[in-house]
């Protein structure tokens, strides 16, 4: 299409007859009323005399797009778009094209778009909402502010506009302007609330306030102001709570502390379950420093609210004296364990990790001593609880033998409730059994198949032992399956990420067993060269396979998570005018800032460095590939064609055609979505790709990048990234954070360093200037800790160094380095060795997933 | 409150894995899991089925909750006619045990009621149990329970799943 380029110039066809723009509009009309194919019919009208009318073609486009031919929808507009460039275009057809923009998600785009509408002309005043909305979503709230002032000068009579108004203002800081903004409606709407909108009223005037605290810093007149202003409120404010507690804050801001108090005892009255106003009460009380007054209180406490955790429990964590606190644990848990409380020690375990060295142990001798006094058939409610306790306990400070004999007494006394059956294989999963683990949660959900969630932690340990088909049809129980042989799918389209990711994880694990297999066997073939039997032919071909599949289905299923998150931030698009409408500013921007840490949240992390190994891998083969230089390729090739006769291009043909039909069997039972919106089941587009560190930063890193806190940030992952880049400053800069985070003796930065300081050897493919920037930082900041001078001297032992300089027991550290063994010159195996001798210390999973895993 | 610590319920498809688990511990080795999962078997498993009796036995079953937890369970069934000269029509117990644990508690009297009212309900006047003629504690607990000795023992009658064999006795109670 792109040959059409001459009728760009032709400015000719821009002189539209009447009629052809009446045919327009009505085929507009039709756009708007949903009959998208009449439309196009108009349309096709109108392009059958004049091929090249813009209006016509974006329209068309956008019509196309919403009867789901994307494809076509595609080459119109880009089509539109060619024939405007250079020319002025008409406001509809920007417009329209800003609506397709904006259902195609490429936001920056359709603001672009909307905003030459307005330039070329467009009286349309609605288009500054839609770019309000589209402004917000993609953060800029500079222009967000001059879209909602400009329509809200357009539609004064809405509440919304104002709302919105005052929300822009606050957002960019313009805080009084806010204020006077949302007052002034207040003066416009005084007395003609009616019964519907007070909720929205309410939200607002809190929202003002929030405005106005915030606002107000710590100058005590604008406080004294805030208070007022509560005050007034008050009678039209529902949320009582927001109220109290910004009326306690600002009394705490003020210095009037006896003020505050009585508004935080006020609170824990309303709510006596919340742990924040009690030790808001301490501090208004001047008393957190002081346990003998802490103690007089909580005491009182307790007597009002005698059915209410917190006066009970708080005390637990100061109180000092042994006998004392001995005493209030006795007090706290027995009654809980009499009454056959199940989460007795979930309620204690922040204790047991907050003062790990007093209470574990006083807990331990009480509950053994209540359980002496138990008879299994007298008491049998108290007996199985206090066993379970005590089997947690056990399991808390890593007894694994003890723990398995508590649990066994519960079980064996009542071998009808499930929770025994979650904590034996917990203890399994601890040692590192992870098949046995499975198999004990797999008897206990034969028990009651109706139990959802033993349902999932079954599929879990049966994902963790690697046992994929067994767990997908144990949680296809509970899905949606309609038209497909399990639930995958209904898994991705309900979002449930713990499957997926590990799912996705166990894919991993299985791919590197296949690995090691497929290593193990070639180098056995290349050991028989010659004599290669028909089986062993078979078994490598099985496992190149397995290990194409297993490494495509980890990666697949890595790629869900970020789809999620994507969506989730696309989530927030409807919200920008959704929540000015209804009127809840406040709650709007807590999801703005809920958007800010998205890409930061555990599970999207977590997708993010399983994926990593896999990219970097994939980097790393690549630059080997490369600089094995190309001959060794060719050579393979060669022999092949040589070889091949024709009854053996025949078998292989077969062969092939016999792995189809294997793949297409299994396709039905992996597909994660409907054959229509996928067309790498398998991920080996995915693991085909040619720059996959780009791929990586645009799919899981960037987002991430962008979002994370300093203090939350994962250097290592940093510099793994950078490192593959060959962005080496950057990486000097991770050394440094992770000197300050970890200390400059800890393994990990001892490794990291090592690392980088052979990046700057002169035979390395980086940056020659970069290398000497680093060169110059090492010697400025860290030539005291390491020694610079023997980087080029062959001979050096820098795993001797290592062990005698940096905490050697740290097992991070070291697998960091076995990481990039081939980037260093340490022996592989002596490095091995050392690292297995450190494991002794890690409970046994550790020391399996170790083993089998990363060495 | 007032509630009964001990409750009696249905038992269903989703919880049969308990009534199974309660018939292993505690009568061991004598169910084949085939036995309970018939009781749920589909309607298409039932006609399909090779053995055509099991269409017509009616049986009724329950489990004890004990503090909400599964502790006893009971097996029943309904043999309008008389089998042979020895058998008895009436209500048959095919299964009744509770948790060692938690025995003393009236928890088996309350699902020996059960099976009682069934037999009312059925207008049938015999509630009979085959017992293994060693097991005397068995045997004290139904004589308690007004249950009397009928007949003779019986030889080699009960086989247990490892293809042992015991002598049973055959114990009644009358409900008029």
């Amino acid at each position: 299409m792109s040959k059409k380029r001459g009728t760009k110039a032709k400015p000719v066809a821009k002189i539209t007859s009447k009629k052809e723009n009446e045919q327009f509009l009505e085929a507009l009309k039709l756009y708007e009323g949903k009959q998208y194919k009449k439309s196009i019919k108009v349309l096709d009208a109108i392009l059958k005399k004049d091929a090249s009318h813009i209006d016509s073609l974006a329209l068309k486009g956008l019509d196309l797009y919403s009867v789901g031919e994307k494809d076509d929808a595609t080459s119109f507009v880009a089509n539109a778009i060619r024939k405007i460039e250079g020319s002025a275009a008409s406001p509809i057809c920007c417009h329209v094209l800003g609506i397709y923009m904006r259902n195609t998600k490429e936001y920056e785009e359709s603001i672009k778009w909307f905003t030459a509408a307005l330039h070329n002309g467009s009286t349309n005043k609605q288009i500054y909402r839609d770019l309000a909305t589209l402004q917000s979503q993609i953060g800029d709230f500079k222009s967000t502010l001059i879209s909602r002032k400009k329509y809200w000068e357009s539609f004064l009579g809405y509440r919304a506009n104002w709302t919105s108004l005052a929300v822009a203002q606050d957002i960019n800081g313009e805080r009084q302007q806010a204020i006077n903004t949302l007052s002034q409606f207040e003066k416009l709407a005084e007395g003609k609330i009616s019964d519907s909108e007070k909720y929205e009223h309410n939200e607002c005037l809190m929202y003002k306030n929030d405005i106005m605290y915030k606002a107000a810093g710590d100058n005590q007149d604008k406080l004294q102001n805030v208070l007022k202003h509560l005050h007034d409120i008050e009678p039209y404010v529902f949320d009582k709570f927001s109220l109290l507690e910004r009326k306690a804050s600002v009394h705490m801001k003020l210095g009037q502390l006896q003020d505050a108090s009585i508004v935080y005892r006020t609170l824990i009255k309303r709510n006596p379950d919340d742990f924040k106003y009690y030790r808001l009460l301490e501090v208004s009380l001047g008393i957190q420093n002081d346990n003998k007054l802490k103690k007089a209180l909580y005491g009182k406490l307790e007597q009002f609210y005698p059915r209410c955790e917190p006066p009970k429990f708080i005390p637990l964590t100061f109180i000092q004296d042994e006998k004392e606190l001995s005493k209030k644990l006795k007090d706290y848990v027995l009654p809980q364990l009499k009454r056959g409380v199940p989460a007795t020690f979930s309620n204690v375990k922040p204790l047991y990790q907050r003062r790990n060295f007093k209470v574990p142990q006083l807990l331990g001798k009480i509950v053994l001593e209540y359980l002496s006094e138990l008879d299994g058939t007298q008491d049998p409610i108290p007996f199985i609880w206090t066993n379970y306790y005590l089997s947690q306990h056990f399991l808390f400070l890593n007894d694994f033998p003890k723990a398995q004999e508590y649990a066994n007494a519960a079980l064996d006394h009542t071998p009808t409730l499930v929770e025994f059956y979650i904590l034996k294989a917990r203890i399994f999963k601890h040692l590192g059994l992870m098949d046995t683990a499975a198999k004990h949660l797999e008897e206990g959900r034969q028990l009651d198949l109706q139990d959802r969630f033993i349902n999932c932690k079954t599929v879990k340990y049966f994902l963790r032992a690697n046992n994929i088909d067994k767990a997908v049809e144990i949680a296809s129980l509970f899905t949606k399956n309609d038209d497909s042989v399990n639930g995958i799918k209904d898994l991705h389209l309900v979002e449930a990420s713990w499957f997926i990711l590990e799912q996705a994880e166990a894919y991993y694990r299985l791919y590197l067993e296949r690995k090691k297999e497929l290593d193990e066997l070639t180098s056995l073939k290349n050991e028989t060269k010659g004599e290669e039997s028909e089986e062993t032919a078979n078994d490598i071909r099985d496992n190149q396979w397995l290990v194409r599949k297993y490494k495509g289905l980890a990666l697949k299923r890595f790629h869900a998570i970020p789809k999620f998150y994507k969506q989730f931030e696309d989530d927030q698009l409807d919200f920008h005018s959704y929540c000015m409408r209804k009127g809840t500013p406040r709650a709007y921007l807590e999801m703005l800032e809920w958007g800010k840490t998205l890409y930061t949240r555990p599970m999207y992390v977590r997708a993010m460095k399983g994926a990593s190994r896999l990219y970097f891998e994939m980097h790393d083969d690549h630059l080997k590939r490369k600089s094995d230089s190309s001959d060794d390729n060719s050579e393979d090739i060669g022999t092949n064609g040589q070889n091949s006769t024709s009854s053996q291009k025949k078998k292989a043909k077969k062969e092939a055609a016999a792995m189809n039909k294997r793949k297409e069997a299994e396709a039905k039972s992996v597909a994660a979505y409907s054959a229509d919106q996928d067309d790498d089941i398998f991920g080996e587009k995915l693991t085909e790709t040619t720059t996959p560190m780009k791929y990586f930063a645009t799919e899981f890193y960037d987002n991430y990048s962008k979002q994370a806190r300093e203090d939350e940030r994962d250097y290592i992952l940093d510099f793994e990234v950078n490192y593959r880049v060959g962005k080496l400053a950057l990486c000097f800069v991770s050394l440094n954070k992770i000197a300050r985070k970890y200390g400059p003796t800890s393994g990990l930065f001892g490794s990291v360093a090592i690392v980088l300081l052979h990046a700057t050897r002169d035979d390395t493919p980086y940056d020659p200037i970069l290398k000497r920037v680093v060169t110059k930082s090492f010697e400025k900041d860290y030539s005291e800790i390491l020694p610079l001078n023997e980087i080029s001297n062959d001979g050096f032992d820098w795993l001797k160094f290592y062990q005698e300089t940096f905490s050697e027991k740290e097992t991070k550290g070291l697998l960091f380095l076995y990481r990039y063994r081939e980037d260093v010159p340490i022996e592989q195996s002596a490095l091995k060795e050392v690292i297995i001798g450190g494991l002794s210390d890690l409970e046994p999973r550790a020391q399996n997933e170790i083993l089998q895993y990363q060495l | 409150m007032g509630r009964d610590i001990c409750s009696l319920d249905n038992v269903y498809a989703n919880n049969l894995g308990m009534l199974i688990k309660l018939a292993h511990v505690t009568v061991p080795h004598l169910y084949h899991d085939a036995f309970f999962t018939a009781l749920f078997a589909e309607d298409t498993s039932m006609t399909k089925s090779k053995n055509p009796s099991s269409k017509k036995d009616v049986r009724f079953t329950q489990l004890a909750y004990y503090s909400e937890i599964p502790v006893g369970g009971l097996v029943v069934k309904l043999v309008p006619k008389k089998q042979n000269e020895l058998s008895l029509k009436g209500i048959q117990i095919e299964f009744l045990g509770v948790l060692p644990s938690y025995r003393h508690k009236s928890i088996g009297t309350k699902l020996l009621k059960f099976a009682e009212d069934k037999c009312s309900e059925a207008h049938q006047h015999n509630v009979f149990v085959y017992i293994p003629a060693a097991d005397n504690s068995a045997k004290q607990w139904f004589i308690a329970h007004g249950f009397e000795q009928h007949g003779e023992s019986i030889g080699k009658f009960i086989k247990d799943i490892n293809g042992g064999e015991q002598d049973a006795i055959l114990l009644k109670k009358h409900i008029s």
